[in-house]
């Protein structure tokens, strides 16, 4: 919880930069870039969290990283800044609530959309429209497939969930043949 | 009384005494007339008789009288007595009845007490059995619902369990796009 309330106040900071500048949406690309960089290497992660390494060696590695990702200046002023106030630790977090912002800023939301086989573009724009004229804020779709849903689909949009599976028809008739 | 047993006997004695003088006269006279000695004797035995009679006279009344008194007594003692005996014996012959009255009756209330705590006894039992016997069929029922839950339980889960494994099996693309239809649908319907 402590770790929620301090990414959301580094966010916060953060994404007041990203307004002035009005880059709040590439710097929150650069973020997922480092953290998905940081995600694939632990011991690249360990370093920068590491109080026993020099605040200065971390820098220049962050540095280095961020060159070869193509990262822009503020988001490595950002992680200096992380480094030197030792909460590299809470990056990915960081990085969420940064997320979490833009989108509001931007009036969007993000679901995930379970299906459990492949579906055809048509009917992810299909259910992506039925989303967005529901919400009434543009819906950024993600897509996971699992064979136990066993047919139709499933959306998440935070907690709510729009259940469509069959496997969920399933355990709804279960209940049913239960109780009669 | 000794002084009077003694007055008696002088009396009796003295009498006793003239008399057998007087006889002896009568033998020595032989039998023809009375001389002037015997008449003074004869003289002298009434007046003796009527000293005795005038000084034993009320000694013996008082004798009499209370010997008399006495034997009145004595009576009416008995008397008493005897009333007194037999009204103890009455007494106790209607203690006696009255015993076996009671020993009557205490029975018959035994008997009653005996029979109403049998009937009690008999009421109480009957009513166990009656609850054990509820107690046994509301148990008896419970374990059949129970066993019917548990089976019907048991169906359920395997139909279930094959209509999934017949699902996975059988579902379609084109199954998937009705499902995918029918979802977009009722989300509109959520409106």
């Amino acid at each position: 919880m402590i770790s929620l309330t301090l990414a959301r106040k580094y966010a916060r900071a953060f994404l007041e930069i990203g307004l002035q500048e009005g880059n709040y949406e590439d710097l929150g690309k650069d973020l997922e870039k480092m953290a998905e960089v940081l995600k694939e290497n632990k011991e690249l992660r360990t370093v920068l969290a590491s109080a026993a390494y020099p605040v200065a060696t971390r820098k220049a590695i962050a540095k280095t990283i961020g060159e070869s990702l193509g990262l822009s200046k503020s988001p490595v002023d950002f992680i200096n800044i992380l480094i030197e106030r030792d909460r590299m630790d809470h990056f990915r977090e960081i990085t969420k609530s940064y997320e979490s912002l833009c989108d509001v800023v931007a009036k969007r939301i993000r679901a995930t959309l379970v299906t459990a086989m492949s579906l055809s573009p048509e009917w992810v724009n299909a259910i992506k429209g039925q989303l967005e004229s529901r919400t009434g804020k543009e819906v950024i779709l993600s897509m996971e497939q699992d064979p136990s849903l066993i047919g139709g689909a499933q959306t998440r949009i935070g907690n709510v969930v729009y259940d469509g599976s069959l496997k969920t028809q399933l355990a709804f008739a279960k209940e049913n043949l239960y109780k009669e | 009384m000794n002084r009077i047993s003694l007055c008696l006997r002088v009396a009796v004695l003295g009498i006793f005494s003239q008399a057998l003088s007087v006889s002896d006269l009568w033998a020595s006279a032989g039998g023809s007339g009375i001389s002037g000695e015997v008449f003074w004797q004869v003289v002298s035995f009434v007046l003796l008789v009527i000293l005795l009679a005038y000084v034993l006279k009320k000694p013996v009344r008082v004798f009499l009288m209370k010997r008399q008194e006495d034997i009145k007594n004595y009576l009416d003692q008995s008397a008493k007595k005897a009333e007194e005996s037999r009204k103890n014996s009455e007494s106790w012959e209607r203690k006696l009845n009255s015993l076996s009255q009671e020993i009557a009756e205490l029975h018959q209330k035994i008997s009653q007490e005996g029979e109403v705590e049998r009937q009690r006894i008999i009421e109480k039992a009957l009513e166990e059995g009656d609850r054990i016997r509820k107690q046994a069929q509301l148990v008896a029922e419970q374990e059949v619902k129970k066993a019917r839950s548990a089976l019907r339980k048991e169906m359920v889960d395997l139909s279930v369990e094959m209509a999934e494994k017949l699902l996975k099996e059988s579902t379609q693309p084109q199954d998937q796009e009705r499902l995918v239809r029918e979802y977009i649908g009722k989300m509109r319907e959520l409106r």
